[in-house]
């Protein structure tokens, strides 16, 4: 009875062991604050340097203090909607045949980063990193600015809890 | 006969307001929502010796301001913590602020509490200092609240709109729950 009782508690220690070191695994989080809220296409393109249709062709990621995914993209055609620029006078109208744009990844859930191999709209701010440079941005609010292409139009995922944007675009919204 | 009609009417009408009650949304005192991580302690220590004495005064005093408000604990600055807070200029990222964190079955293993000055250097101390909450609030747990809350996804927003610096009802709730 005794042996019996020992197994079986060196059966549940076992499983408990098992259970914190073996079956839990370290996960990574994050989360922030956003500066500025979006109710509007409007209000998005105002704070926007350029607005432009792109291909994702390379990604990679930058772990500092705040992760940074940079993409680098060629813009299929740059769109110059009313009120472009509005916020920051920073207006461009023509990009060249690469750019890059950088995106703070919130978590997959609530906002997944663009992808390698897939098309996009995006709302671009001049990342100032270099001055000079007109090809280096920022998406527009975070996680606000990128609608996904599809057939009929493009399509955002899902907002961060505060943005009231429409969830599908067509060009027609932008012109 | 008329006892059993009043009696049908009261079903009927309790019937009524459990289904209207259920369309009713849960009362914004209770909207916070959880990283699903905490420290193994309410005793909380954060390392601020690499954040700029520009930005200190107000990371600092929001720091203590979960010790004051809620029932963390301590919440002062030690050399030894693993929670560390820095400014860090990510230039307009879209956000004011950032946390992130490692987890190891639902407990903290570190955290790192920024601020973007790209942005914050525009704000004033309270307006900072709602930034800094918002962010230590992620470290110890919490994710985003409602509009009225400074876990809310745009802290300076909250505090454009209603002028608050300091946690809410909402996210004192919310780290109760949690401590």
């Amino acid at each position: 009875m005794k042996t019996r009782r020992g197994l079986l508690a060196a059966l549940i220690t076992t499983l408990a062991v098992a259970g914190v070191a073996g079956c839990s695994s370290i996960t990574t989080g994050s989360s922030g604050s956003r500066a500025e809220l979006f109710d509007s296409v409007q209000s998005l393109t105002a704070a926007s340097s350029a607005v432009a249709i792109v291909d994702v062709v390379d990604q990679y990621s930058v772990d500092e203090s705040t992760p940074i995914t940079v993409s680098t993209v060629r813009p299929v055609e740059v769109l110059t909607p009313e009120r472009l620029g509005e916020a920051s006078k920073t207006a461009i109208d023509a990009l060249p045949k690469e750019v890059v744009v950088r995106q703070v990844p919130v978590s997959l859930e609530k906002s997944p980063v663009m992808r390698v191999g897939a098309r996009y709209l995006v709302f671009l701010t001049l990342s100032g990193k270099d001055d000079a440079a007109q090809n280096d941005f920022y998406v527009t609010g975070g996680s606000a600015g990128v609608y996904e292409a599809r057939d009929d139009g493009f399509v955002h995922g899902p907002f961060e809890e505060g943005d009231t944007l429409p969830e599908t675009l067509s060009m027609e919204d932008l012109r | 006969m008329k006892h059993r009609r009043r009696a049908k009417l009261v079903s009927a009408g309790a019937v009524v307001a459990l289904v209207l009650a259920s369309f009713i949304p849960a009362s914004a005192a209770s909207a916070y929502t959880k990283t699903g991580c905490k420290w193994s302690s309410s005793t909380v220590r954060w390392n601020g010796e690499n954040i700029g004495s520009a930005w200190s005064p107000s990371a600092v005093s929001a720091a203590l301001s979960w010790a004051n408000y809620s029932d963390v604990n301590g919440m002062t600055t030690t050399s030894s913590a693993v929670m560390y807070g820095y400014e860090d200029n990510a230039g307009p990222s879209g956000y004011a602020g950032r946390t992130t964190w490692t987890c190891l079955g639902g407990a903290y293993l570190g955290a790192n509490v920024t601020i973007n000055p790209y942005y914050a250097n525009s704000y004033n101390t309270a307006k900072r200092r709602a930034v800094w909450v918002h962010e230590f609030g992620h470290a110890l747990g919490l994710d985003h609240g409602p509009s009225n809350a400074l876990m809310n996804t745009c802290a300076p927003c909250v505090y454009e709109n209603y002028g608050y610096y300091f946690p809410r009802p909402d996210d004192v709730a919310g780290m109760n729950s949690i401590y």
